[in-house]
């Protein structure tokens, strides 16, 4: 399956070989074909027409245009726009109409991007196998009964089916980097605070993050560049000789043979781009676990303490559930998980960033875990069931570090994706190294075949 | 934890609900108050002589490393 870029839509609009309402018609056609609403929980076509004819007018008059003039775009049901329904992936009861736009809408907006739609998610962004108890599990292109990740999982969706070139997510604990390794394509989770979080829906302070699920490592960092105020470079530029670390073996000892076997491979690519390799020890980030899923169900509990408390039954059983998690944390046990974090903040700038430029770690153990296996999760399993997709996202997540997770390997069986981390502002960095390892999405078993 | 759980769902928790906070009380114990994380070296201003010593110090609301 091909996807559809930034770059190859745009030169298309240039030559004039079509419009950006053209576009957004073919995209209405090919949406209408498929007789299903799924990965999209709404569409928009009425605003999506204005803002494609304003930017066809645009180019026919020779004004300026945005850097991404033209170009559709659908994003997670979690952004506000005035006038415009905001869901959350929750009970129809807790939809809202917004009263104002989030600056990040209003950004992709001032660049150009045709905006028709909002994208299925976990329920309130709680859940990363991106089954919602309301509204069901968008369907996985890459992986045949394999589960999308969440909790933007429609976003992730969207972009590997070629829908669009590139999705709004949210990430606290991996919920972009989860559905981007599961469909194969890029996800850029920033720094926290990169990004501004108003209009978005929120989740745990601490851990918030938003970003794109992209195409391609250039698409992601287009529209990392636009939503961050042009803080990040849209364009890559040459490397430097980099220090790039792989953990000796402890925090990554659960993965499968293929994905240590992609390590090997991503391991033997850098070294022959010049870069020095770094072995290091990062065993405490397996200690970053309960921490930040502690301080991630605290601060969700506080955010939903009022709805949950009036109406609990609108909530799906596996989200209640873990919001009823915050009953066995204790204010001390919240105070002390944000000490744990502190403390991993210093020893990962002193042990980590002191001898390594950027890190490279798996973004989940094997391809994206089948279906059947987890969404029927009750009880006590949820809990270690999410550990288990979100092990090697949390890191990033609670030390507030830009991360791009990047599929590095096509197997018959899916994508496998590393995750790229580096210190807070490093973006352009992750994703100028990023570029130099993208691969085509063609299945390379073979080349696999013999774990490292 | 009745009482926690009453007051967070506005109602009796089910004995799923139970378990799942009592399940979290225990990972509590584990993966927050015996972190290993937590065993720093050095003095702090309330347990000189224990085994986080240091942590008394540690602003929760520091972003030291950012």
């Amino acid at each position: 399956m091909s996807l559809v870029t930034i770059a190859a839509l745009q030169a298309r609009l240039e030559t004039g070989e079509t419009t950006a309402t053209a576009l957004l018609s073919d995209m209405q056609a090919r949406i209408t074909a498929r007789g299903t609403l799924s990965p999209f929980q709404r569409l928009e076509w009425e605003r999506a027409y204005e803002q494609a004819e304003r930017s066809d007018r645009a180019r026919r008059e020779g004004a300026p245009l945005g850097p991404l003039a033209g170009v559709p775009m659908a994003h997670k049901d979690m952004f506000d726009r005035k006038g415009a329904t905001v869901g959350f992936g929750g009970h129809p009861s807790a939809r809202k109409t917004a009263t104002a736009t989030a600056p990040v809408l209003e950004r992709l907006d001032a660049a150009g991007a045709v905006d028709f739609g909002r994208l299925q998610m976990s329920e309130f962004a709680m859940g990363p196998t991106g089954q919602n108890h309301h509204y069901g599990m968008p369907e996985n292109p890459a992986v045949p009964g394999g589960v999308p990740g969440g909790s933007s999982s429609g976003s992730g969706v969207a972009v590997g089916m070629g829908l669009v070139p590139a999705a709004l997510g949210s990430d606290t604990g991996g919920s972009i980097r989860v559905p981007a390794a599961c469909n194969g394509v890029v996800g850029f989770k920033p720094s926290l605070g990169l990004v501004p979080l108003t209009g978005a829906m929120p989740l745990s302070w601490t851990q918030d993050t938003l970003g794109p699920l992209a195409a391609s490592v250039d698409c992601a960092r287009r529209v990392l560049s636009v939503i961050s105020g042009g803080k990040i470079r849209p364009r890559g530029e040459p490397l430097r000789k980099l220090r790039i670390a792989f953990d000796r073996g402890a925090f990554v000892e659960g993965i499968s043979d293929r994905m240590r076997a992609a390590l090997a491979e991503t391991r033997g690519a850098l070294a022959g781009q010049g870069h020095d390799l770094v072995s290091l020890d990062m065993g405490f980030f397996a200690d970053l676990t309960e921490p930040a899923n502690v301080i991630a169900i605290a601060e969700a509990a506080t955010v939903h303490a009022d709805r949950l408390r009036d109406c609990a039954e609108t909530y799906g059983t596996q989200v209640r559930a873990r919001l009823a998690q915050a009953a066995g944390i204790s204010a001390q046990a919240y105070l002390r998980a944000r000490q744990i974090r502190e403390i991993a903040m210093v020893r990962t700038a002193e042990e980590i960033f002191g001898a390594a430029d950027l890190v490279i770690l798996p973004g989940l153990a094997d391809v994206a875990p089948q279906a059947e296996a987890l969404v029927h999760a009750e009880g006590t399993e949820i809990a270690r069931m999410i550990s288990g997709m979100t092990g090697f996202t949390r890191p990033g997540s609670i030390l507030g570090l830009p991360v791009l997770s990047l599929p590095v390997a096509w197997t018959s069986d899916g994508p496998l994706s590393l995750q790229i981390m580096g210190p807070r502002g490093s973006e352009d960095l992750i994703a100028d190294l990023a570029q130099t390892l993208e691969t085509s999405r063609q299945p390379v078993e073979s080349a696999l075949a013999e774990p490292a | 934890m009745e009482q926690e759980l009453n007051a967070l769902l506005g109602r009796a928790p089910s004995d799923s609900e139970r378990a799942i906070a009592q399940d979290q009380r225990a990972r509590v114990e584990a993966g927050i108050f015996a972190n290993p994380l937590l065993a720093l070296a050095g003095d702090g201003p309330l347990r000189p002589s224990g085994r986080c010593g240091a942590l008394a110090a540690t602003d929760p609301f520091a972003e030291g490393a950012a």
